[in-house]
């Protein structure tokens, strides 16, 4: 089963740290946001393989937005 | 633009590549000792991490006029950039204005955002708009001497515990 791993705030991709193909493990870190004078890690919540990897440093997401998918 | 170095002993410049260690080190330990790295929610990495910020904004040094030594820095943000988090289209933005513990005190904070205002001027901005956490009383000091006024639209609290407070300074229209 795909785990859709979604933004829930805007924010600023500071770092990219997984990668499509990429096997983890519930509480891995994927992605780190950055917004509001904080450091936000973005973790898997399923074991799996990362599937897609939706957003590059640099991107800004909104609330909702597909970060990652994890089957 | 240079600031007046006489009120300060400070001059404010664009900072180079060299000085981004120095720019990461007294940035971070002035957020520490405004107890803002407290929590969960670290920052410190980010704070660190002057050439990201430098690829999305123009970071500034304020320089000791004898020493050379960096006492400070701020970032102009790029309207629109992933680092703008508060401004719309037509108003300027900064972030991650730190001055050296050790050089608080002599107007480098304030020669920092000053130059920040010219740049926003200078672009043609109608205002500057910021955030800053609610219980620092140094910024909230610097920014109300400055002008900025409290925009309780702008608040937000992202996570329990951070409260964020947005303060607006209106620019003159240009003539």
């Amino acid at each position: 089963m795909a785990d859709e791993i979604r933004a829930e705030m805007v924010a600023n991709v500071w770092k990219v740290v997984a990668a499509a193909g990429d096997s983890v493990e519930e509480g891995d870190t994927l992605v780190i946001l950055e917004s509001m004078k904080m450091e936000i890690p973005v973790l898997a919540e399923s074991d799996g393989t990362v599937v897609e990897l939706a957003v590059n440093e640099g991107d800004v997401v909104q609330e909702g937005d597909l970060i990652a998918t994890i089957e | 633009m240079i600031s007046d170095a006489r009120a300060t002993g400070c001059a404010v410049r664009p900072a180079r590549p060299a000085d981004y260690p120095a720019i990461a080190r007294l940035t971070v330990a002035a957020y520490a000792a405004d107890g803002q790295l407290g929590g969960e929610h670290g920052y410190e990495r980010v704070l660190a991490d002057v050439a990201g910020r430098a690829a999305h904004g123009e970071v500034l040094a304020a320089v000791d006029g004898a020493s050379g030594a960096i006492l400070g820095s701020v970032t102009y943000v790029r309207p629109g950039g992933p680092y703008a988090e508060v401004s719309r289209p037509g108003e300027g933005e900064f972030r991650m204005l730190a001055v050296d513990p050790a050089a608080q005190g002599r107007g480098v904070g304030e020669a920092l955002v000053q130059a920040c205002l010219a740049r926003a001027a200078a672009g043609g901005c109608t205002a500057v708009v910021i955030c800053a956490r609610s219980f620092s009383a140094p910024a909230h000091r610097l920014y109300a001497r400055l002008g900025f006024v409290r925009a309780p639209e702008l608040d937000w609290s992202p996570a329990p515990g951070v409260e964020l407070v947005g303060l607006r300074l209106a620019l003159p229209a240009a003539p």
